[in-house]
């Protein structure tokens, strides 16, 4: 396992800087306006395609794609502040998060000019929503097993079967779908291949899945005889195991992995200020705090990695696994340390938080990647399998 | 550059002590005090007197790592990167010759002060606050009537057997030689050697899991197994990261040092406890070398400020900045 040698970049660090400025700016203009409330976990839950589209119109959106599909040709190091700022500030980015994190640049990486042409710069001006099909009711992990089947028609395919725990698929104009277009010759892999689906579509029907506490993100999505031209297969058929493990890469190197109750933690630090001298506190929130600073140290490495050329997979699965039980654990802090009962009805924002956190606590080592899974990829990544 | 001196640094400190340290060698040693093969060794490297002490701080990280890593008993941290380095900053000359030891402390407060490494030290150099300003000076170690003890390393941790001296060649200082300036350097070197002492003990955990066989196959073939070493993995590589945000923010990092000192504290908690379980029971035993490992980590992680201390410092100062003024300060 690699750890990256950071080489000093003047002239990044002020550019960064510049820009960092620019969107903390931005935000509190945006908050002062009561244009979004603060949220935590507010990637999968702060669904706002007018703020979308203000992040699109201000460059901050496909930042490292090239100028002609609509991106800045800036670096990864300059994207991972502008997402850092906009999740501490519990913005509401859910609606282009996963055409923007993950869609885009697999579209780049293995899509046909014309699919680079018409699907990327909608994404980078904020106007696309892409919702992932990948897992099914039978296939949550093993993605390799995944039994929707795209039947060979005239001039393309029609896909039959069912997904579920799409984000956002009640407000996708696209999806990508992960199917079976052929046996592999024996080898499951390599009969998979990625579909992008425009929507709506005929044959498709689409179910909300609600969470525990009722609310609607993620949704069921079935496919009956879905069908889809040629053009729009991306990559070749075949493709849809290498695309879609480099895709669920990308996914799990970002701070959003141990930013998701971020808020609280400011919440906690801020409200802290009315109990001075709480020696049990200051110890509490100094070790939430370390362990903050040591994940953005590693996913800022993983980011100079990516940028250096490397997929560092271990990396970002390690990144992962210790984010998330990061936010688990700030999630169940601050009921211990403040007087106060968490509760969504609650005008008082670290109650809300609170109870925003400890209810979707449960997803957050399993989503991406459940960190059992992870820890199979690092044991690979060490030799051990 | 800094990144491959360090490198090359680390490499020759490596190779040369793992030609002279033994497990054997080093439970010998414990009873003196000193591995004093190993401390040749590495002033014949030139890593002894003012070339050491002028160290700058990323090839000093690498060294005490590298000298920590390959488990040699000797005083190189708190010698040349702390003592040395403090006596020279202050102008006091030192010979290469001695092993000056150092001592946060006023020379009317010392007694019951444990000092590392202080039964060798012909001189300790003394820092200290008083009446608001920060001074070094050095005392003749005799004069401190030491009582010999050990850390649970098994390395020098010597009383004071006096409350007061006289000291000798005071100096004033700047804030970087205060005590917290001080005490912010010696957290950070405590935070690379216990990396290179978790880093081993994670080789030689590795190892063990692909070596010994139990129910006919290697022990890193169970599922458990693999998921305690992916752990492992996961706690270095955060201490890793952590150890370098804290040297690349030098003398200015006194909160990433504090993070620092807190999350590879918890680290080795973690290795520490993981590598006994992998090893089972011969783990435990003087004779199979772990310990020489572990000891080190669960005595490093006490000195220059425990994690309760620097999280309480860490908490107390993101508190004091509030919600934006700590975000700022973290992301600058």
């Amino acid at each position: 396992m690699k750890f990256p040698d950071l080489p000093a970049d003047d002239a990044l660090d002020a550019a960064c800087k510049a820009l960092r400025a620019e969107v903390r700016a931005f935000l509190r203009e945006e908050l002062a306006s009561g244009d979004f409330e603060p949220e935590c976990d507010s990637w999968l839950r702060g669904y706002d395609p007018a703020f979308a589209r203000k992040l699109g119109e201000r460059g901050w959106l496909g930042m490292t794609w090239p100028k002609r599909y609509g991106g800045r040709e800036r670096s990864p190091r300059e994207r991972y502040v502008v997402i850092e700022e906009l999740l501490a500030a519990g913005a509401p980015v859910a609606g282009h998060w996963i055409a923007e994190r993950q869609v885009g640049s697999s579209i780049l990486r293995h899509g046909t000019e014309e699919q680079k042409q018409r699907l990327v710069p909608p994404i980078a001006r904020g106007e696309s929503i892409f919702g992932a099909c990948y897992s099914e009711p039978d296939v949550g992990s093993d993605l390799a097993s995944v039994k929707a089947r795209a039947q060979r028609i005239d001039g393309g395919w029609s896909i039959s079967g069912t997904k579920v725990w799409t984000s956002q698929g009640h407000h996708a104009d696209h999806l990508f779908v992960l199917c079976r277009t052929s046996d592999g010759g024996g080898v499951k892999q390599r009969g998979l291949s990625m579909l992008i689906v425009e929507m709506p579509a005929r044959g498709l029907t689409v179910r909300p899945i609600r969470l525990l506490t009722g609310e609607h993100h993620f949704n069921e999505m079935i496919f009956e005889g879905v069908e889809v031209p040629d053009s729009m297969v991306l990559g070749a058929e075949g493709d849809g195991w290498k695309i879609v493990t480099s895709d669920l890469a990308m996914e799990r190197s970002g701070p959003e992995r141990f930013m998701s109750t971020v808020p609280l933690l400011r919440e906690m630090i801020r409200r802290a200020a009315e109990l001075p001298g709480d020696s049990r506190l200051q110890i509490a929130i100094g070790e939430l705090a370390s362990r903050f600073w040591a994940l953005r140290s590693m996913s800022i490495g993983v980011a100079a990695l990516m940028e250096q050329g490397r997929e560092p997979a271990v990396e970002a699965a390690l990144v992962k696994d210790l984010g998330t039980r990061f936010e688990g654990d700030v999630a169940h802090a601050a009921r211990q340390l403040f007087p106060m009962i968490p509760s969504l009805d609650s005008a008082d924002p670290l109650e809300n938080f609170a109870a925003q956190s400890i209810l979707h606590a449960p997803a957050f080592t399993l989503r991406g990647g459940t960190n059992e899974v992870l820890r199979g990829i690092v044991a690979r990544g060490l030799g051990l399998r | 550059m800094g990144g491959m001196q360090s490198g090359m640094l680390a490499e020759s400190v490596s190779r040369a002590l793992a030609d002279v340290v033994t497990t054997r060698g080093t439970l010998e040693a414990e009873a003196r005090g000193l591995d004093e093969a190993a401390w040749r060794t590495l002033r014949g490297l030139g890593l002894a007197g003012e070339d050491a002490a002028s160290l700058q701080p990323e090839e000093q990280a690498a060294v005490v790592e590298a000298v920590a890593h390959a488990g040699a008993l000797v005083p190189y941290a708190d010698s040349e990167a702390l003592a040395r380095f403090v006596a020279q900053s202050a102008g006091i000359e030192t010979d290469a010759g001695e092993t000056p030891a150092l001592a946060l402390a006023s020379p009317d407060a010392l007694s019951g002060h444990r000092i590392p490494w202080g039964r060798h030290a012909a001189r300790t150099i003394l820092a200290f606050a008083e009446g608001g300003r920060n001074f070094v000076a050095y005392v003749p170690t005799a004069e401190l009537r030491l009582v010999e003890g050990a850390n649970l390393a098994g390395e020098p941790s010597d009383k004071c057997g006096v409350e007061r001296v006289t000291a000798r060649e005071r100096r004033e200082v700047e804030p970087a030689l205060s005590v917290a300036g001080i005490r912010r350097r010696g957290a950070l070197y405590r935070g690379a050697a216990m990396l290179g002492a978790a880093a081993r003990a994670n080789e030689l955990t590795l190892r063990y899991a692909a070596d010994r066989k139990q129910f006919g196959k290697p022990l890193a073939q169970f599922q458990v197994i693999q998921a305690y070493l992916a752990q492992m993995a996961g706690e270095l590589y955060a201490a890793r990261a952590i150890l370098a945000t804290a040297l690349r923010a030098g003398e200015a990092g006194m909160l990433e040092t504090a993070a620092a000192k807190v999350r590879i504290g918890q680290a080795v908690q973690v290795v520490a406890a993981l590598a006994h379980q992998v090893h089972g029971a011969i783990g435990f035993t003087q004779e199979y070398s772990l310990h020489l490992w572990t000891r080190r980590m669960w005595a490093w992680r006490e000195e220059f400020g425990n994690e309760s201390d620097w999280a309480r410092e860490l908490g107390s100062a993101a508190i004091a900045l509030g919600s934006d003024g700590y975000w700022e300060r973290m992301t600058q």
